[in-house]
């Protein structure tokens, strides 16, 4: 036994003729086709032979008596996957033809054409939802910037892109037989020594895109996932991207507030850090606060002022500013909210005020960051610290 | 619908002739050598397709499989299509005469 050498098989199997010319070829480098798989055909080393091959194309499991009859004329089976027959004869040898009638041949494929055909039919209807899917989560999205960037906008992407290859497949196995059975239908037999080389080369370099795509699409929610954090937020110093309560608040009263604590983590006092492709550095960060003997404007309650900083470091420096009209539209609740446009040192600064909560949202190179405050403190006194975080993340 | 819509190709034709006798796709080969005069060497492959779409359409049936081999028999059906055949080509050979007349 030699040993086993596995080669892609990069052509359409449906292009019998292109195969067989290959197997061929591998056959007089001394590589011995043994089986064939979808993606990989397996070889095996040895003394090099000329051999032709015929793929046939059998609905029924041949039975043995089939098998010697296709032996007696010379032809001895290598393998098969589904309904694909490989025959091999020795060159040398004469031997009888295995199909020596096209039209026949072309008859014999009526039923696989009639299911390609139905198979491309299906998969077109697939493809059509699958896109207008796609279509509608970025098209029909009121924030499809802030979507992009928090759903996994580049692995769709690539997965659109890996569905169209595979449409394309569908597409190109179907073409081949409609056309090998027509050819066939006129009469014409198969060119066995049909040149495969720069169709094996076009499907290389298909496949060299399309499958390191493929993984790429596996891989990134994996990573997505390893590199999502949520802990609670520290009451000392940090260097994360945030103003905090004690700076705004100004008054040694300040304690922190409680919440909902779950795995270790003070949902109230929270960061939660995500990563995309586009957005790398993504934060999420709660904190809240309670003054004692200090109540709200309306003396209602204690005085329990909180912040909601978000902060997201992008790929693409352009996409900022579209961001940032995004969180405005999905955070500044009410529609008639006014929206106010400054311009800060060298900041331009939006400003939402809906009563107690204040927003402020601003961009710089490929930094956004949007702060949601909820106290009594005027947004004037919030906005150079917002800059100066902003400049020094 | 069985198909058979004439004309029939030759590999059709012969393997429906030669089932005029019950027979196994082995021995077959042979007999369609033998009723050809040795003209036609049909493929395994087209022998198998052929018997393979006759019996779809019904015009042979498995008369018996013993596991190891499979004797085929023409239907009436496939008599009827045969001799329709045979008699459209005979009219063929006739129309042809004068081709002979004309060397």
């Amino acid at each position: 036994m030699g040993k086993f050498v596995k080669r892609l098989m990069l052509d359409d199997m449906y292009a019998l003729g292109r195969n067989e010319a290959w197997f061929s070829d591998m056959a007089r480098k001394g590589l011995h086709l043994k089986k064939i798989g979808r993606i990989f055909g397996y070889f095996e080393n040895g003394e090099p032979r000329e051999t032709n091959y015929r793929i046939d194309i059998i609905k029924e499991n041949p039975s043995q008596e089939q098998l010697d009859v296709y032996h007696d004329c010379g032809w001895d089976i290598v393998t098969n996957n589904r309904d694909f027959y490989i025959f091999s004869a020795d060159a040398k040898t004469s031997t009888t033809e295995l199909h020596t009638d096209p039209i026949e041949q072309g008859l014999s494929l009526s039923d696989l054409n009639k299911r390609l055909r139905n198979n491309l039919i299906m998969m077109s209807m697939a493809m059509m939802l699958f896109l207008g899917m796609m279509f509608s989560v970025y098209f029909l999205n009121k924030e499809p910037f802030l979507f992009m960037i928090k759903g996994s906008f580049v692995q769709q992407m690539l997965l659109v892109v890996v569905e169209l290859y595979v449409f394309y497949s569908v597409i190109r196995n179907y073409v081949a037989i409609r056309n090998l059975k027509k050819s066939l239908l006129q009469g014409n037999s198969i060119n066995h020594r049909e040149d495969f080389r720069k169709a094996r080369l076009t499907g290389g370099i298909l496949a060299a895109i399309f499958l390191p795509l493929a993984i790429v699409c596996i891989c990134i929610p994996l990573v997505e996932i390893s590199k999502r954090q949520d802990y609670t937020l520290t009451e000392n110093n940090t260097n994360l991207p945030i103003v905090r309560l004690t700076e705004i608040e100004q008054n040694p009263k300040l304690r922190r507030e409680r919440g909902y604590t779950s795995n270790n983590v003070d949902w109230a006092n929270r960061v939660s850090y995500d990563w995309s492709l586009l957005a790398p550095v993504q934060y999420e960060i709660d904190e809240h606060g309670i003054i004692e003997g200090e109540v709200w404007g309306d003396n209602s309650e204690e005085y329990s002022p909180s912040i909601t900083t978000r902060f997201f470091k992008l790929t693409f420096g352009n996409m900022a500013e579209k961001l940032t009209f995004d969180l405005i539209s999905r955070y500044v609740y009410r529609d008639d909210t006014e929206i106010k446009a400054i311009n800060h040192s060298e900041l331009k600064m939006y400003l939402a005020e809906e009563g107690i909560r204040k927003h402020i949202f601003t961009y710089l190179d490929n930094k956004v960051m949007h702060v949601a405050y909820y106290g009594k403190r005027p947004i004037e006194d919030i906005i150079p610290m917002v800059e100066m975080k902003l400049l020094e993340y | 619908m069985p198909n058979t819509s004439s004309p029939m190709t030759e590999a059709m034709y012969y393997i429906l002739l030669a089932l005029m006798n019950p027979n196994h796709g082995y021995q077959l080969m042979s007999s369609i050598e033998q009723v050809s005069k040795g003209r036609i060497k049909m493929g395994p492959g087209t022998l198998y397709g052929v018997l393979t779409r006759l019996q779809k359409d019904q015009l042979i049936i498995i008369l018996n499989d013993d596991g190891r081999r499979k004797t085929y028999a023409i239907t009436e059906e496939g008599r009827v299509a045969l001799k329709a055949e045979y008699k459209r080509l005979k009219y063929m050979i006739k129309d042809g005469i004068i081709l002979e007349e004309g060397l």
